[in-house]
């Protein structure tokens, strides 16, 4: 073995600091790496359920006649419980299962009459949200 | 709900996808730089990688340009082949070239190759490199989502480009006095805040990736071009002390790794740095990779009498021109301080400049590089600050404080006290250095940092009418490279045979050591000051939500107004209408509602503030606004109490109210 030889040349990693395109590497491997870590960080930044808490209450359509209604879920929470109430009193009432991920469409028939109609949902362990529509 | 495995497949082919369609930027523009200048440039491997990647923007936006121009729409096919044909033609012309004259084996000139670069130093590279990347990463990693205004105005206009293969028209719907105290919505105006070269990138990769803006690509791109910025104040410093004639053992190398410590590690959060990279300033970002590599081509040039490195920084003159406005009348301001410079340190020369400069501009590379650039602005297209004329908005006398200038304090506070203490040193010690004052390099390096001192100081004396907070984050890489050369420049000083029978050598090593402390020390406190608190994920994707909502029931007749002052990425929204760079109408920041510099319409502020007063409802039955965002947390009270509006969405940070009619 020609340890002098070697000891000349250097090893692998002192010949590759040594090399003219060791600089070009460190840069475009730097970009590889850090975009390649924000892409996945940001992603799951991004995922609207992964440890996310959150849900929405909305109405289905702009038609002011329609009551109907969508939970959607990012939630811990699986079970909402609705009231539908109008001037009068209460016009519907229930409950839903919806998973995390997911989304429920609720039909609700559309009372007569004019006023505030108001759609309160209540998640388990959680703060109600409402819509409401004003009818002339 | 995606599984983990399908998250990290849908993450990871985005990733690759935006990775190749990136890289295949600079590799346009290495076929570009091969062309122009066969085997023989001078230059080391590092900036031959970031003079490509700037050719391969310029390429990538005179394709675009073109495209547009010859009304050829523009998506994945038709960009791959404009994009590739400038460079392809350039690099055939110039193997066809070689073949004939048999000039394809000829000898690189060993006086015009980058200075030596040994082993420990290339290892201190990348040590500076990794931190300086580790430190930006971590930044962004809470402070990256899209959510950041000005990135999400750019992303717009780059979707604009990706969705329709055309390049926008920079216009926006206002709100204007309609006489007798009434208001309405305008047609589009034109506007001159952009800049195409700001989108064309974007675009691009969206069109050949089919990476969503509302993703890491932004950002990470950003990325990229602030990295190759702090490459490019490394090549330029290094560059510098090359030419700046002083003694043998000042090291290049080492002052080059002094530069990249104090724009790399040092500093590297805030802006113009990593946050400028979250914020989405664009047009700063590439101004700051431009301007050093325009100057670095622009000194080889001269010092190494090279027409074809003039050509280079026309080019990229060229391509910061379509890009950012700013960062071009900087350009022009710190070249005109080196001629003044070089002719003011070469009286008795004034001749030998002139022919060696005239011998340049009149070379047939460099002619055929203006006539190029002439032809395209004449005929292609002209930036659109010069179509609107905004130009003479910049130059002038003063019209607000903000743009009297900084004091010193205020510059030494956004530059970093110390970089701009040791850089200001370093300059004096240069100026009392004669060979070094007589230097080509010393004009270029004195002409970038004293045009910027006075420009953000006493922009008065250049006329300029500019916020001089904006002017002033250009100090930070000129300080840079002076700062670098000081501080690798000490123990140069240390090792004199004269200083050591003056004064003993562990004095100056001491001082040494407590300037790198105390410049350490501020980088790096500067760093831990500018780090995000809390992450926005939540608020974001709420947000985002909200929009998509709408977006998917909006009526023609819609006009939707939004809150800028508590709604998280606001300006996002506009992203899933791409209706108007405008749409939807927004409260500002309630400061700007009371500028008596600049007044501005009340009624969007009226109409989200007070929405049940005569003046509020007054605004919405003249601009026909029917749907109001807004954060429950702060404007719920005033529509729940009115029976005009109705409530169709609610979340925690963003509720809905349409107003009946």
């Amino acid at each position: 073995m020609n340890a002098s030889a070697d000891n000349r040349n250097g090893s692998g990693i002192i010949r590759f600091f040594r090399a003219d395109t060791a600089p070009v590497t460190f840069v475009i491997a730097s970009f590889v790496v850090a975009s390649g870590i924000l892409f996945f960080l940001v992603d799951r930044g991004l995922d609207p359920d992964l440890n996310k808490d959150w849900w929405t209450l909305s109405f289905e359509t702009r038609d002011q006649s329609s009551l109907s209604f969508r939970i959607t879920n990012h939630s811990s929470a699986s079970r909402f419980e609705y009231v539908v109430s109008d001037p009068i009193g209460t016009v519907d009432s229930g409950s839903v299962t919806t998973d995390k991920g997911s989304e429920s469409l609720i039909t609700v028939p559309t009372p007569a009459g004019s006023g505030r109609t108001t759609v309160i949902v209540t998640p388990e362990n959680g703060m109600p949200k409402s819509v409401y529509r004003e009818r002339p | 709900m995606a599984t983990l495995p399908v998250f990290l497949y849908n993450t990871l082919m985005d990733y690759l996808l935006f990775v190749i369609t990136t890289l295949s930027i600079p590799a346009a523009g290495y076929a570009l730089l091969r062309g122009i200048f066969g085997r023989s440039d001078g230059s080391s491997p590092l900036e031959r990688l970031v003079f490509s990647f700037a050719l391969g923007i310029g390429s990538l936006d005179v394709s675009m340009m073109f495209l547009s121009r010859i009304s050829v729409p523009t998506n994945a096919s038709t960009m791959i082949a404009a994009m590739a044909s400038l460079p392809v033609a350039v690099l055939l012309t110039r193997l066809a070239y070689e073949r004939i004259l048999h000039t394809g084996n000829a000898r690189k000139d060993p006086r015009a190759t980058m200075p030596s670069f040994r082993g420990r130093e290339s290892a201190l590279f990348a040590l500076l490199l990794a931190l300086t990347v580790f430190l930006k990463t971590f930044f962004l990693v809470s402070a990256g989502l899209p959510t950041a205004t000005d990135l999400g105005h750019h992303m717009y206009w780059s979707k604009v480009i990706a969705e329709t293969g055309e390049l926008p028209r920079y216009e926006k719907i206002t709100i204007e006095d309609a006489g007798e105290g009434r208001t309405k919505l305008t047609d589009p105006q034109p506007i001159s805040d952009f800049i195409i070269g700001e989108h064309l990138p974007f675009a691009a990769i969206a069109i050949l990736s089919g990476a969503s803006f509302l993703s890491a690509f932004p950002v990470s791109f950003l990325l990229l071009v602030n990295l190759l910025s702090v490459c490019a104040v490394f090549l330029v410093a290094t560059r510098f002390a090359e030419h700046l004639s002083l003694p043998e053992r000042f090291s290049p190398a080492r002052i080059g790794l002094g530069a990249l410590l104090f724009a790399g590690p040092l500093f590297s959060i805030a802006s113009p740095e990593a946050k400028f990279v979250s914020g989405g300033v664009v047009g700063n970002l590439f101004g700051d990779f431009l301007i050093p590599l325009a100057l670095l081509a622009f000194l080889r040039a001269f010092a190494e009498s090279s027409p074809r490195l003039l050509g280079l920084g026309i080019l990229l003159s060229f391509t910061l021109a379509y890009t950012h406005h700013l960062s071009v009348l900087i350009l022009a301001i710190s070249l005109a301080i080196t001629l003044l410079l070089l002719i003011t340190t070469r009286r008795r020369k004034i001749r030998d400049l002139g022919r060696r400069m005239f011998r340049l501009l009149l070379s047939p590379f460099a002619i055929l590089t203006i006539v190029f650039a002439g032809l395209f602005f004449l005929f292609v297209m002209k930036p659109t600050y010069i179509e609107n004329n905004a130009v003479t908005t910049a130059i002038g006398t003063a019209t607000k404080a903000t743009r009297t200038g900084l004091t010193f304090a205020e510059a030494s506070g956004s530059t970093g006290a110390s970089r701009m203490a040791i850089g200001l040193a370093a300059l004096l010690a240069i100026v009392a250095s004669t060979g070094s004052r007589k230097s080509d390099a010393f004009a270029f390096l004195a002409g970038w940092a004293g045009a910027l001192l006075i420009a953000t100081l006493h922009p008065g004396w250049m006329k300029l009418d500019i916020p001089s907070d904006r002017v002033g984050n250009y100090l930070s890489f000129p300080f840079s490279v002076l700062a670098g050369t000081a501080l690798a420049g000490f123990p140069a000083i240390l090792r004199s045979d004269r200083l050591r029978t003056f004064l003993p050598g562990q004095l100056f090593l001491f001082a040494s050591l407590v300037l790198f402390s105390f410049a350490a020390w501020e980088g790096l406190q500067d760093n831990q000051a500018s780090l995000p608190t809390s992450a926005k994920a939540q608020d974001t994707l709420e947000t985002f939500a909200s929009a998509e909502y709408l977006a998917a029931r909006s009526l023609p007749s819609d006009v939707f107004l939004k809150d800028h002052n508590y709604i998280t990425a606001d300006s996002w929204m506009k992203i899933f209408f791409m209706r108007d760079y405008a749409y939807p109408l927004s409260r500002a920041y309630f400061k700007r509602y009371e500028d008596e510099a600049k007044p501005r319409e009340q009624c969007t502020l009226r109409m989200v503030s007070t929405p049940n007063l005569p003046e509020g409802r007054a605004c919405f039955e003249d601009l026909g606004v029917n749907l109001v965002a807004v954060n429950p947390a702060y404007d719920a009270e005033q529509f729940e109490r009115s029976s005009d509006f109705s409530r169709i969405y609610s979340s925690t940070a963003v509720q809905v109210y349409e107003r009946i009619r």
